[in-house]
This record gives structure tokens, sequence and C-alpha cells, in this order.
């Protein structure tokens, strides 16, 4: 059951401005599958579910951040290690959309491409008071390389698929680090090599050396 | 000292046995026994492998005792973690662990006796070490065909057995670490006119009763030795707040939007001592693939917290800035008064600088404290003491200076004290602690050392005298208020370079005013 290196473990982090309904969103994915029973017990904001992908089974831990502006600085040390990030703005209100593309910004400057982006616009439901158009924020999340999903908390819509999508290419990217990661200490002996190249041959070292990290 | 230890534990029994009664348990109750049991046998044979644990649980059970409120949760958490832990000794000392228990305590050794490292050496080797015996543990006949829940119990109590016995060592290691927690202590002294409405936490989200049990749990956090335990107690106040009625009545789960800004709050209300260091120690010896879940969710919603704090100004509030820098100012006043008190009070001959590099002394130390005090402070083996004997002598000799302020002899005084302080602060023959009397009259001419223009510089205008003496008494009372007091009477009691932090955050505050 439990895992004692912590490999099928994936932490996604909930980004997004105060009262977008990133944390309905989460109670309505998670509480789904949750007992009753294990619902009193945890009594806490932490909520973490299993899923199983094809052979992989994983644990979602999902960390759901403040939203208000003045702890807006605290981002760094909740998505520093995160696998995901689920990004939530409110269909129906333009700045919470801008504040996305804030934090897509900031997370594509700070931790770079390691981080899988999922951007989500909720309260669907309330389509008559939309201001964000679908179109526009899909050809938004296409050019930052992120996900788009359309939810909404109160109906249960479209959040499966936006976790199963995060959860899915999370676990793609890690498979993808581990094998960069094991090229990468494979091809540790290159540099030894090299240098006993370097040493005879002079300055090609540097050159064959790349070379044989790019194999 | 091991000699309460039974009777003590009758009466936890007693306590327990109550508790439990009404609840039916009776599968607790065969629990508690049997740890009850293996307390007594340790204080008995007295081995290695159990004095440490011991001496712990010892301290922790007088605290249980006064709060007896906390929750059931975290006992059971906290006896899960013991009885883990007493598992984790005892197959240690199967006959066939023998090679895993030797790497465990030539590590121990050596790293306690070995050079000083720096914070991210000794996180290295420390943790490339609980990696490796990880390893060698998941690989053992013992350990090997536990499911992977009791695998995960055993690899924390290695990793919590480990941390504390080289605790001294890697917990807050150098001068930017002490640093950086009196200055937060101070910080949120001056930040103590922050209240809920500040933060906008809604009035329905109030509730001071789990608030302050909270608080509780922040505070012990620091008499923990391992990252696991201080894990445990941010466990504690994180549910606290989550599981408060009012904060909880209608969800089952608090978003952070309503809890990290009560977590803040009950940050500032707790003011726990080295909250700084103690986050640094978890994310530094916190094994990381196991650091996940709840705990480690709260944690960092912690480290947010203490962020904040660190970085907060009146823009982060709601509150008018003029208003904000106003109540800091004031507030700053007490700890002018604070500081300038703790140069001349806490400085003091008697301090233990070497404590950490000798081997503490048998329990015969008080009735040699005695003898030492007659023939001067040369003994090169003064103890370390623990933290209440440092309260108490702190106490009676404030009391002793007051009265020796009245009919004292100045000149006296002056002649002997001069080289004991100068040795003090030299850090050449470490003296010792002493109740008699006559020691006391060392103390006035120590206050010129501390206060010394070379290292306060023109911002302390503190010139002791005699008549200063019951005023300072009544000062006391206002430094315990700040909660300010605990943690520097276990700093100085440790270490000699604690005097060279208190100087320098003693002179930033004296020159903001």
């Amino acid at each position: 059951m439990a895992d004692v290196r912590g490999k099928n473990n994936y932490k996604i982090v909930l980004l997004g401005e105060g009262r977008v309904g990133k944390t309905s969103l989460v109670l309505r994915y998670v509480n789904n599958t949750f007992s009753d029973k294990q619902q009193t017990t945890i009594q806490a904001s932490f909520l973490s579910k299993r899923i199983n992908i094809g052979e992989n089974t994983c644990n979602l831990a999902i960390w759901d951040t403040a939203g208000q502006e003045r702890f807006h600085a605290l981002g760094p040390i909740y998505y520093r290690d995160a696998d995901g990030a689920l990004l939530v703005y409110d269909t129906t209100d333009t700045e919470s959309f801008a504040k996305v593309k804030n934090w897509v910004k900031e997370l594509r400057k700070m931790v770079g491409q390691e981080i899988v982006l999922c951007i989500a616009g909720n309260k669907i439901d309330l389509d008559k008071e939309r201001q964000v158009e679908k179109s526009e924020a899909e050809e938004y999340a296409a050019s930052v390389g992120a996900y788009h999903f359309q939810t909404s908390a109160k109906l249960g819509k479209g959040i499966e698929e936006t976790f199963l999508a995060l959860a899915k290419k999370m676990i793609e990217q890690r498979q993808e680090n581990d094998s960069r990661q094991s090229a990468r200490r494979s091809g540790g002996n290159a540099p030894i090599l090299v240098v006993a190249d370097d040493t005879s041959n002079g300055g090609s070292g540097a050159a064959s050396g790349s070379k044989a990290c790019n194999c | 000292m091991y000699s309460n230890s039974p009777t003590k534990a009758l009466s936890r029994e007693e306590w327990q046995a109550l508790e439990q009664s009404s609840l039916k348990a009776v599968g607790t109750i065969v629990g508690s026994l049997k740890t009850i049991l293996g307390e007594v046998q340790s204080a008995i044979d007295g081995n290695s492998f159990h004095q440490n644990n011991n001496s712990g649980d010892l301290y922790s059970e007088g605290k249980r005792h006064e709060e007896t409120e906390v929750q059931d949760s975290f006992q059971a958490l906290a006896q899960q973690r013991k009885s883990d832990y007493e598992d984790f000794i005892a197959c240690m000392r199967q006959a066939n662990a023998w090679d895993l228990r030797t790497r465990l305590q030539r590590f121990v050794k050596t790293f306690n006796e070995g050079p000083r490292y720096s914070r991210d050496v000794s996180r290295e080797v420390v943790q490339n070490f609980l990696i490796d015996m990880e390893n060698w543990m998941l690989q053992h006949p013992i350990w090997m065909n536990r499911t992977a829940e009791l695998q995960i119990r055993a690899l924390d109590s290695l990793e919590q057995y480990v941390t504390t016995r080289i605790h001294k060592r890697i917990f807050a290691p150098d001068m930017m670490s002490r640093k950086r927690d009196s200055e937060l202590r101070m910080r949120i002294a001056r930040l103590r006119f922050i209240g809920p409405d500040h933060l906008d936490i809604p009035a329905t989200n109030r509730n001071d009763e789990s608030w302050e049990k909270s608080v509780k749990a922040l505070q012990v956090m620091s008499e923990r030795t391992s990252p696991i335990e201080k894990l445990d107690c941010i466990l504690e106040a994180s549910r606290h707040i989550c599981s408060a009625p009012t904060l909880n009545g209608l969800h089952t789960t608090v978003s952070a939007d309503d809890f990290l800004p009560v977590l803040v709050y009950i940050v500032l209300r707790a003011n726990p001592s080295e909250l700084p260091s103690n986050i640094d120690f978890i994310s530094d010896y916190r094994s990381r693939s196991r650091n996940v879940g709840e705990a480690a969710y709260f944690f960092t919603h912690l480290a947010g917290a203490l962020h904040f704090i660190e970085t907060l100004d009146a823009t982060r509030l709601s509150i008018e800035p003029s208003l904000f820098d106003r109540l800091m100012e004031s507030e700053d006043e007490n700890i002018y008064s604070f500081v300038t008190d703790l140069s001349s009070i806490k400085i003091t001959p008697e301090i233990d600088v070497s404590s950490q590099d000798f081997p503490p002394t048998s329990t015969n130390s008080s009735a040699d404290a005695g003898a030492g005090s007659e023939h001067g402070e040369s003994d090169p083996n003064g103890s370390s003491h623990s933290l209440d004997e440092l309260e108490s002598d702190w106490e009676q000799k404030h009391i002793l200076e007051a009265g020796d302020g009245e009919n004292g002899d100045p000149s006296g005084a002056g002649e002997t004290s001069r080289s004991n302080a100068g040795g003090g602060l030299q850090q050449q023959s470490p003296p010792r602690w002493s109740m008699k009397p006559q020691l006391s009259k060392h103390l006035k001419p120590t206050v010129q050392i501390a206060s010394s223009p070379s290292i306060l510089g023109s911002t302390v205008e503190y010139s002791p005298g005699p008549q200063d003496s019951p005023q300072k008494l009544g000062k006391k009372k206002t430094l315990a208020e700040l909660g300010l007091l605990d943690s520097v009477d276990r700093r100085f009691g440790e270490e000699g370079e604690g005097l060279g932090w208190l100087m320098m955050s003693g002179a930033a505050a004296g020159s903001k005013t």
C-alpha cells in the first residue's frame, strides 16, 4: 500500500486568486471517491487522491494555497518541488484570468519546463456572466504549453478530465526525467574518458565531451 | 534523576487508566503498560540506546501532565511514535543487527566528536548516511519482509534516533541561524499589536479556544529533538485550527484562503522560540521522500507564515501605514529595555561556554558546583545544565543581586570578578554555575563588560548601580510576558557564542530607535 520511496507521489499545487473556486474544485474531485468515514478523520485542508492510470498507480497530493494578494510572495515556497500546477480562474472575472497569466510567467521563470501546467476556467455554470472567452483562454494556454479545461465545481463538470490529463502528463514527465537522469549517469563516464583525451589531444577535449553528452 | 521514573510512571498509569476505562479501550492500556515497563527497564539498565530516549520522555512526561487537555489524536500520535521507536531500538539490539548497530553508533560517535561542519555539509553527510542506512535496513532480514507501512515507521524511527543523538551539532549550527531566530523573536514582539482584523480573518472563523491549543502545540515544538516529532507538533497545531467548530462548521475541509491567515496569527501569538531554526532543521533533516502528505503540507504553510512575518510591512496588512509605524515604535521601547536588561544580566562569569566540548558530568554535579565555587572557576569539566537549572539559577542570582545592591561591597566584588568575567568572555577556563551567595557579588562589574562601547556602541546608556537592581527585578516580569526569556536562557546555557548574536541584535534594535 504505502510507498517507501515515494516514487508514485505527485504533488499538485493549486494557484489562483481568492474565491475563484480552487478549494471547491478539489473538494468535488476528491470527495467523489472519499468515503464519508474518511472525511471526518481528515478534517483538514490537505487533500489527496490515489488514481490508477494504465499500469501506474499514483498518489496525487493536492496542495491548496491562499489566494489573497498579501500572500502572493509565498508562491515559491509552495510550488518549489511541485510536479504540476493547476491554475484556476473564474470565467466571469477577467482579472482572475490576468492573475493566471502572471502565475504562468512566474512559474516558467522560476521552475522552467519541469512543472506541468494546467489552466482551469471555473464557474462555467454561470455562462451568462462569462467574461473570458473559451477560445481566448485556449489560445493562451497553447501558447505557453499548458492544458486548458473548462470546469464547474458546482455541477461537477470537467474536473475528472482536468486532473487525469494533469496526472498523465506528470507521469510522462517524471519517466522522461528519470530516463534522462539515467542517461546522464551512464554518460557520466564519458567526461572521464574525455579528460584522458584532453591530456593527449589538448583543446579538442571539450568538443568531444559535449558530443558524448548529446548521445 | 532516573530513580524518579517508576513513581512518575505509576501516576501516569493511573491517569491514563482513568481516561481509558471510560473509553473501554483495554488494548490501549496494555500498550501503555508495555511502554511503562519498557521505561522502567530502561531506567534500570541505563543502556546507551535507551538513555537518550528515556531522558527525553521524562521531560515530555512532565509536559503531558500540564496539558491534559491536548487532543487525543496528538497523544495517540506520540504514543505510536514512542512504540515505533522502542521497536526500532529492540530490533537494533538483536544479535543479527550487530553490523547495522555498529554502523549507527560509529556514525553518531564520529559525527559528535569529529570536526564541526557547515550547515550544508552536515546536511549532506547526515542525509547520505541515512539513505545508506535505509538501504541496509530494507535489505536486512529483520525489516525486509515487513509491510511498507511498517518499513516507513522503522525508517522514521531511524531518522528520529540519529537526529536526536546529534541534535546539538545540527540544530541551529551557526551564528546566522541564531541571529535569525533572535531577530524573529524580537520582530514578533514588535508585531504584538497585530490582531485578526489586520489579517482580515472573518469573525466567523475565530475560535480562541482552539487557537490557544494551537499556540501551545507550536510552543512545544522547540523542545522536540527530531524533525518528525516537530512535524507532529505542527500537525497538531494545524489540526486545531482546521477542526475549530466555527471555522469548520459547514465544510469538512478548510481552504487555504481561510487557513493561512489564522496560522499567521497563531504564530504571532505563540512567538515560538527558534522558529526559523526549527523550519530549517526539518527541511534539512526530514527525509525528502517521506516528507509527504498532511505533515509536509502544513509544514509548508508554516514556512510560508514565517516568511510572511519576516517580510511583512503595512502594505500586507489591513492597517494604516502611519499607524503601523507608530505601533511598531511603541513596541520598540519594550524591546530596547529588554536588550539592555539582558546584556547586564545574562553575561555572567558563570556561563559555561564549552559545555558541548566536554562530556556531561555525573549526577553529583550540584554538590560539585558548591565545591567548585570555592576553589575558583578553573574546573574545565563544566557540566551542561538543563533549562530548569538555568532558570532557577538565574532567578536566584537576580534576587541575590538585588540584595547585594543594598549592602554589597563594591570594591571587593570588582576585584575578584574582573578575572572571572574576563575568563567567561574569552572562553578560556569555563567557570561553573553556582548557587553560592558570594558569587553573586561578581555580577555588577560584569555589566560594564557587557555594555562596553566596543560592542554595543553608544546605543546602550545603561549604567549599573545599586539602585537599579530592584528595577531590574521588576523588568523581568515584562520580559517573561514578552515570552522572550526561555530561548535566551537556553542558548546562553548551551554556548558562549550566543553572546555575539545578542550583542548584534541589541545594537540593531538600539540603532533603530
